[in-house]
């Protein structure tokens, strides 16, 4: 079908505040050019948590966590205390272009209700390196999956195409643990993983599409081994930190170029990142704080969560999900619904005292589940969710000897400093949301069938 | 990979068309009776465009000597192994997201 074209570029980790100040420094000249001719910067929201599977999920799906049951890259067991890895099979609400393709696979979600009946016309979608979106599933189009994809063979939809990404050496991600023994040597691979990005969004550019998502994940890689270097001119990787967002830039202008030059004004052009980035300062274990507030108990053996005992009344999975131990819920657990309230309470209050060494507040907003989620998975989610300060990276490390650590980290995922880049016209009043965007995109597809 | 039944189908009529055609300005060639060549080709043309198709059908079940793309086999697997799942830890701990 001719007609309205989507194409969306997504930046994992590039956070507003960034991107402002390098467009300022003349950093970024054809992202420059793209705001002035009609494009507004927004600084967005991420997903909670802003963790990269659920904000890339709720970007694709316009849901929240609640009805697509993604809460971040573990979940735990209820019944052992297991650890589970969820992937693209476990997201329960179909994304956009599931709906756009008119194939949810059996899912249902507020989003497609309301759309699925607006569309008569199925439309082809091309999606290359969006995270949690492995293993690869049938689609109307192309899907070649991001992080955490393990192997092509498995990562790309239809599968007959794996070969041709195979022979152009495409890269499915970078190996981050080069990140810690070979500095220099992983931002080679950097540089070269976005020049193979870069091939295999040409490749795909030239076939027959109605929506185009193509996205970047080398950005979050840099950002949390050399996030430091962003703004720091000193730092002895501050050029190399430049010189990415340079290529990056260049890209973005390319994308941009052609798309123009085939879609024109039936074209609709965004650009977002999943959340945005700040410089570590600490790590904070939150699990030893609620061990040391006498919520969390250890037994000595055991590999991880295997290791919570009687007496837990709390503990928290990555970041700062924090969970009651219920005793209906979990073998070992003892909290009643009774008890519930009060240990809400007194947790917030602990989460709100939470100092650093200088008397500065850690904890910059701390959620209830049924405040910030809706849908029939909240079971799921988490019974509070804590939002740090900038600088403060909480982590849900099992036998973690202090509270707050050092990192090999640069970089720490933030929630409030997301980037979109919309049409001027595109006028959202408040601050955007991740979980508006689909809407969104859907909406620039309705009324063509009518 | 197997063609689909249509394709075949349609190649065996196709065929079949051009070798009754051929067969039949044989049998005219050699004995000058246009009713006799007819004959022979509508009799062959229903006879042999069975067995062609029969054949055709049989040939594309045979795997032997077929070109086939590596990738032809793969089933897209829903479920993590015990090996991804150590895979994936140890991608998460890389990156500080365990």
């Amino acid at each position: 079908m001719e007609g309205k074209k989507v194409l969306v570029v997504g930046i994992d980790g590039v956070p507003y505040t960034l991107v402002g100040e390098y467009v300022e420094r003349g950093y970024m000249p054809h992202l420059k050019a793209i705001l002035e001719e009609g494009y507004k910067l927004h600084q967005m929201d991420a997903s909670l948590p802003d963790i990269s599977s659920v904000s890339w999920t709720t970007f694709l799906t316009g849901v929240n966590p609640a009805e697509h049951s993604i809460y971040g890259f573990i979940h735990l067991d209820r019944r052992d205390y297991s650890l589970r890895f969820p992937n693209s099979g476990n997201v329960m609400a179909p994304t956009f272009f599931q709906i756009l393709g008119l194939d949810t696979a059996g899912k249902s979600s507020s989003l497609a209700n309301k759309y699925l009946p607006r569309f008569k016309e199925p439309r082809t979608s091309i999606v290359v390196n969006v995270p949690h979106t492995y293993p690869a599933y049938p689609m109307n189009g192309v899907l070649v999956s991001g992080f955490v994809a393990l192997d092509l063979a498995r990562a790309v939809y239809p599968p007959v195409l794996a070969s041709t990404l195979k022979r152009m050496g495409y890269v499915i991600d970078v190996d981050p643990s080069k990140g810690h023994r070979d500095r220099a040597g992983f931002l080679e691979d950097l540089f070269h993983a976005l020049d193979k990005r870069r091939e295999a969004f040409d490749l795909f550019f030239k076939g027959k599409w109605d929506l185009f998502v193509a996205c970047i994940t080398e950005t979050d890689r840099l950002h949390h081994f050399f996030f430091d270097a962003a703004l720091d001119e000193a730092h002895p990787y501050h050029g190399a930190f430049v010189d990415f967002y340079k290529k990056l830039d260049d890209l973005v202008g390319h994308f941009y170029d052609m798309f123009l030059e085939r879609h024109g004004g039936q074209g609709f052009f965004m650009i977002l990142s999943d959340h945005g980035f700040a410089t570590l300062r600490k790590e904070v274990n939150i699990n030893r704080f609620l061990e040391e507030a006498g919520f969390l108990k250890l037994k000595e053996e055991g590999e991880r969560y295997e290791r919570i005992a009687l007496g837990t009344k709390a503990f928290a999975l990555d970041p700062c999900r924090v969970y009651l131990h219920y005793k209906d819920q979990y073998p070992l657990g003892e909290v009643g619904e009774g008890e519930a309230e009060s240990h809400l309470e007194e947790l917030t209050d602990l989460f709100r005292n939470l100092r650093n060494d200088d008397g500065s507040p850690i904890i910059r907003a701390i959620y209830r589940k049924e405040e910030i989620y809706q849908g029939p998975f909240l079971d799921d989610a988490p019974d509070l969710l804590c939002l740090p300060v900038d600088g403060y990276d909480l982590k849900g490390r099992i036998g973690a000897g202090t509270v707050f650590a050092d990192s090999v980290f640069a970089g720490m995922h933030n929630q409030h400093d997301a980037m979109l880049i919309l049409p001027e016209e595109k006028d959202f009043g408040d601050k955007p949301q991740i979980g508006d965007l689909a809407g969104l995109l859907l909406d620039h597809f309705c009324g063509e069938d009518l | 990979m197997e063609d689909y039944r249509v394709r075949s189908i349609v190649k065996t009529i196709s065929w079949r068309v051009l070798a009754t055609l051929a067969t039949m300005f044989i049998v005219f060639a050699f004995t000058g009776k246009a009713k006799l060549s007819v004959g022979i080709g509508l009799v062959e043309a229903v006879s042999k465009m069975v067995l062609y198709y029969l054949h055709e059908r049989t040939w594309g079940k045979i795997s032997w000597g077929k070109l086939k793309h590596p990738l032809a086999d793969l089933v897209l697997k829903k479920e993590l192994t015990p090996e991804d799942k150590e895979l994936i830890q140890q991608r998460l701990k890389e990156l500080g997201y365990m």
